[in-house]
């Protein structure tokens, strides 16, 4: 056992996947001799050289284009986009190529692609720097959407990622990339669309993932000092989403209080709740609460910034609401 | 013979208008010649000729308005060019793929319910421990958002804590998706306040009905019907009254109890693939009350003396008649009676009354001329139908249980032995 | 060339042209559905940038895609019975006419969006140098898509990365209605390509063996490691974008005088010129080509749909439930 970044567990599950596998190529904006914006690419190029990981124009729609050739010629790869806030340019070649061509054709081949990209707000980056856009690639049939939260679970699912012969978007929250825990040294490729119950309780079912599942987990603390059990499930996997463990939780519990950063409309929440009105509708002793970012692109002035993510008191009157308490 | 016909010239299109034709009988066409100029709902077009030939015959002039597919020109081929087989009949065609089987809408007995003004807000979860604790939450106050009626008020009222540990769920994953209880198909009655005022049905009325429906739904049920001469029975009668407060549903109890001592297999259920082997005879009794039907459980009746089975028996009905009934009292009737013979009823054919494998109906007892060797006497006779859960019990046994009942009531003495 | 490889190119440019003609005729009698994009007059280009290619070669394309995957190598019947949406068509009938797609021949598909498959066929140059095979990608598109931007990505990878792609222009001077006068600032379009720093060729796309020459040079080249290559074949397609386009915004003029280059009967009068061959001969290939069709067609007409119990089909690899 050691402490383990999140950052590191990606690094080590990249350098881990590039040693066991000559197919796996990373590359993405300044990966390679800049070690990445975010540094998750440190070492690689040093390591494995360019032809194994390698620097880009500023070309998101090319890139992703780019994986999918490399895909069906063969290889590996492991895109890096900077921020997900980019991926919105090459959007047409993630849902109108990556996610559909193995279906449109047929099933002729398989496009074991990964692409990597940090998201999430909360440091004064701007509307166009800040976006949760998971939900948007959640919907896209043919698409494998994971979201870590915990440095132990990012690298084992992005071992199995990478591993996995289906498209993967692989998201990261950037606020987490430092945050720390005991993991151990050696850590197996996870199982994508598993979810993990990280906290047992009775009362109320909190259902989250990403950057706030540590939102979700501080709110249970709170709740617990008032005499309230919550149970947290955190989903890791939002497409396929793990609706079988959600939903034993919320039988068990009776209460569910979902939540996301990105906005209300059509989010992972809204797809978590409708989802459970018809698992468990007879199990539900009060209608499913959404805790979500607002509703407005993100302001830079902090306080308004704040103000537009969910925080643990958020969630702790959310859950008292479905306890009526 | 080739059929030119009104070519599809876009996605859309339904209706065709020829605008001029560009060739006439007699002409010789070849393959990449314009036959004609269509309009199509997007654009004007022309219509290309696919085989050489010579025009045969035009059925649809200049400006005519053809449907799709529809023949509008023959062409004779040339002889050596070598004709596509294109019969119409074949899965070529293109079909409007429909997006799967129609759904249709459960319906759902509380969605039919009539909005009177009066609905009881309360929490799915919550509606579920009432029905299932027999608990009448219409008279609950709830303490939820609006005055939703929530878990913890049923707390409350139960005076025990509500399961808020782990709930089994019915199975090891996901509890199914689908309501659990049952609702009925039938379509919504649209009433108008004119003719009929709408009212919500009485909380038992409404658990009734479920039960009635799944059992309708779920237990296949037969009914065998046997005539026992109780002419010997109806002459103590009055004797047995005075001694022992017995009635003929008493009686009749007693027979069923005898009977059940003999065949054994009567008194058994199915339940999802098991067989539920009773170990003693709980006797359900249908009883009717001011609030409608009630079937008290009477337990161990078997181990009754006829004096006990009577008092036990008066006590469940009073208590029932007073509404004071718990679950204990309604639970896992083994075999059930009803009678209606105090209504001077001939005959009728009960529903199964689910767990009990056998629920016998007892008519009234009543005058009938009986051939008895050459000659006719009057007699009296009493019809006794049982309907059966074909799960749990066959004809032959059945048939075989209510022989020994009518030869109980044939003897009326063994009725009130110990 | 022998006589023989040019009595098959023969064939072959008669078996594009009047593949898209049945097309047409299926079209209109409503066997085919949704958009359908055909080729009429723009054979010699495919053919010609096809000829010289390897059976492990990579081709990848617009939706303008029947004749690519004829010329390839493809089946007649399984194209058709894809234009059906028939279950025996190379894609199973999920494809359609704009999404032909064989690996065995390694004509890896037709792409509806303009200029989406051109990054692709740059990764896919990237595959074969991380691979260190000796394979070439042959990439085609029309004017329209040297505006798009990630056309403009993927030229610039491949020259920056020196893969192995000969980039094929379909220059048939029209997007859909708009002419390339109308819609490029600069109407070169080999100019264009030039600024990514890779070779340009401009060739006669009505010309079979202009075509094939200049082709062979670029492929040789991509082959040899000297990396990607542009050829700008100009060329004119003889109906409108697709089948509901009547094609008004030409004048009538400018399509016959065009249809007189086809490279159709340019191809014979270059054969009976070298080689004396009799009409009788080109005439046998006409009616083979008609017999090849007749039973694509007829293999397609007996076929059927994929049943809806298996539209979950091939949409994830077996390691994840379908959610």
């Amino acid at each position: 056992m050691a402490r383990l970044s999140y950052r590191d567990a990606l690094n080590q599950a990249l350098r881990e996947e590039m040693q066991r596998d000559e197919s796996v190529i990373v590359f993405g904006e300044d990966v390679a001799l800049y070690e990445g914006s975010f540094k998750v690419t440190r070492g690689l190029l040093k390591e494995f050289g360019e032809e194994r990981i390698f620097d880009t124009p500023i070309s998101e729609a090319g890139l992703v284009g780019a994986a999918i050739g490399l895909a069906l010629g063969g290889m590996r790869p492991v895109l890096e986009l900077m921020t997900v806030n980019f991926a919105l340019v090459a959007m047409d070649q993630i849902v109108n190529h990556l996610s559909l061509m193995r279906y449109m054709f047929g099933g002729q081949f398989t496009l074991p692609v990964t692409i990597r990209m940090p998201g999430g707000g909360g440091h004064q980056l701007g509307a166009q720097h800040s976006h949760s856009l998971e939900a948007f690639f959640a919907r896209v049939p043919g698409l494998i959407v994971v979201y870590p939260g915990w440095p132990a679970d990012a690298k084992a699912l992005l071992k199995a990622a990478i591993r996995d012969d289906n498209p993967v978007i692989f998201l990261e929250h950037e606020g987490l990339y430092n945050y720390e825990e005991d993991a151990p040294d050696e850590i197996e490729p996870g199982h994508l669309g598993e979810a993990r119950v990280i906290r047992k309780g009775t009362d109320v079912t909190i259902v989250s993932y990403g950057g706030m599942i540590h939102v979700a987990s501080q709110a249970a603390e709170m709740l617990a000092a008032d005499g309230v059990s919550a149970e947290v499930v955190d989903l890791r996997t939002l497409r396929p989403w793990d609706k079988q463990c959600v939903a034993s939780s919320v039988a068990k519990t009776h209460r569910a209080v979902v939540v996301e950063e990105g906005p209300p409309v059509c989010g992972i929440a809204a797809e978590v709740a409708a989802s459970l009105c018809e698992l468990v509708f007879d199990e539900l002793d009060a209608p499913i609460e959404r805790v979500t970012g607002a509703d407005v692109p993100m302001p830079y002035a902090k306080n308004l910034e704040q103000a537009c993510i969910p925080h643990a008191p958020d969630v702790v009157r959310a859950a008292r609401k479905a306890l009526a308490r | 013979m080739y059929e030119v016909t009104m070519p599809k010239l876009s996605d859309s299109m339904e209706i065709g208008k020829i605008i001029r034709w560009r060739v006439k009988t007699g002409d010789t066409v070849h393959e990449g010649d314009i036959l004609a100029e269509i309009e199509s709902d997007k654009a004007t077009m022309e219509l290309e000729c696919f085989r050489d030939g010579v025009v045969a015959e035009i059925l649809r002039g200049d400006g005519s308005e053809v449907n799709v597919g529809e023949v509008i020109a023959r062409i004779t081929p040339l002889a050596g060019a070598a004709p596509t087989a294109a019969p119409e009949a074949t899965s070529g065609v293109r079909e409007t793929s429909s997006a799967g089987p129609e759904r249709v809408p459960a319906a759902d007995a509380r969605s039919g319910e009539p909005d009177a003004g009066r609905r009881v807000r309360i929490s799915p979860y919550a509606r579920k421990l009432a029905e299932a604790k027999g608990i009448d939450y219409s008279t609950i106050r709830g303490s939820g958002p609006g005055g939703r009626i929530i878990a913890r008020d049923l707390e409350a009222v139960a005076g025990e804590k509500a399961a808020t540990r782990a709930e089994p769920a019915a199975t090891p994953s996901v509890p199914p998706a689908s309501v659990a209880f049952p609702t009925d198909d039938l379509p919504a009655l649209d009433v108008s306040a004119a003719e009929a005022e709408v009212a919500d049905a009485p909380f038992r009325l409404r658990t009734q009905a479920r039960r009635l429906i799944a059992t309708s739904r779920s237990v296949p049920q037969f009914s065998v019907t046997v005539v026992a001469d109780v002419t010997a029975l109806r002459a103590r009668k009055a004797e047995f009254k005075e001694k022992y407060g017995a009635t003929m549903t008493h009686l009749v109890m007693r027979a069923c109890l005898i009977a059940l001592a003999r065949h054994p297999a009567i008194n058994r259920s199915y339940d999802r693939g098991k067989l539920i082997l009773w170990k003693g005879v709980n006797l359900g009794l249908a009883v009717d009350t001011e609030e409608g039907l009630s079937v008290p459980v009477l337990r161990n009746a078997e181990a009754l003396s006829f004096p006990d089975l009577v008092a036990r028996t008066n006590e469940l009905v009073e208590r029932a008649r007073a509404g004071a009934l718990n679950a204990e009292d309604r639970k896992h009737a083994s075999f059930t009676i009803t009678n209606l013979g105090m209504f001077d009823v001939e005959h009728f054919v009960p529903i199964a009354n689910w767990p009990s494998a056998v629920t016998l109906a007892v008519a009234s007892a009543r005058p009938a001329l009986v051939v008895m060797g050459d000659a006719m006497r009057v007699s009296h006779v009493m019809r006794l139908t049982a309907t059966c859960d074909h799960r749990a019990v066959d004809g032959a046994t059945v048939s075989r249980f209510l022989a020994s009942v009518c030869e109980a009531l044939g003897n009326p003495d063994t009725l009130t032995a110990a | 060339m022998t006589k023989k490889e040019l009595m098959r190119a023969y064939y072959l440019l008669r078996l594009a042209r009047s593949f898209e003609t049945r097309v047409a005729e299926q079209y209109a009698k409503g066997r085919i559905g949704g958009f359908c994009h055909l080729y009429s007059g723009e054979e010699a280009v495919a053919l010609g940038a096809l000829w010289h290619l390897r059976e492990e070669d990579y081709v990848i394309g617009s939706y303008r895609d029947h004749a690519y995957y004829l010329l390839r190598g493809g089946d007649p019947g399984r194209a058709m019975a894809e234009l059906f949406g028939h279950s025996d068509g190379c894609c199973k009938g999920k494809g359609g006419s704009m999404h032909l797609f064989d690996r065995q021949i390694n004509f890896l598909g037709g792409y509806a969006i303009v200029a989406g498959m051109c990054p692709i066929a740059t990764g896919l140059g990237l595959a074969i140098k991380k691979k260190r095979e000796k394979r070439v990608v042959l990439c085609f598109f029309g004017d329209g898509a040297t505006n798009q931007g990630v056309y403009h990505e993927a030229l610039n990878m491949a020259s920056l990365y020196n893969v192995p792609v000969v980039w094929v222009c379909e220059n048939n001077q029209y997007a859909i209605g708009t002419s390339v006068s109308r819609s490029s600032a600069v109407t070169s379009l080999a100019k264009k390509a030039r600024a990514y720093g890779m070779p340009t060729y401009k060739a006669d796309g009505m010309d079979f063996f202009k075509m094939q020459s200049v082709a062979e040079r670029a492929i040789a080249d991509a082959r040899a490691g000297k990396g990607p290559s542009f050829i700008e074949a100009k060329c004119y397609r003889y109906r409108g974008h697709s089948m509901s386009d009547p094609a008004t915004y030409r004048p009538p003029e400018e399509v016959a005088l065009w249809k007189k280059r086809d490279p159709i009967p340019r191809l014979k009068a270059i054969i009976q010129r070298d080689f004396d061959v009799p009409d009788a001969e080109f005439e046998e290939i006409d009616s083979r080509v008609r017999k090849v069709l007749d039973e694509a067609v007829a293999f397609a007409e007996a076929g059927q749909e994929l049943p809806p119990e298996r539209l979950y089909e091939d949409l994830y690899v077996e390691s994840i439930p379908r959610g």
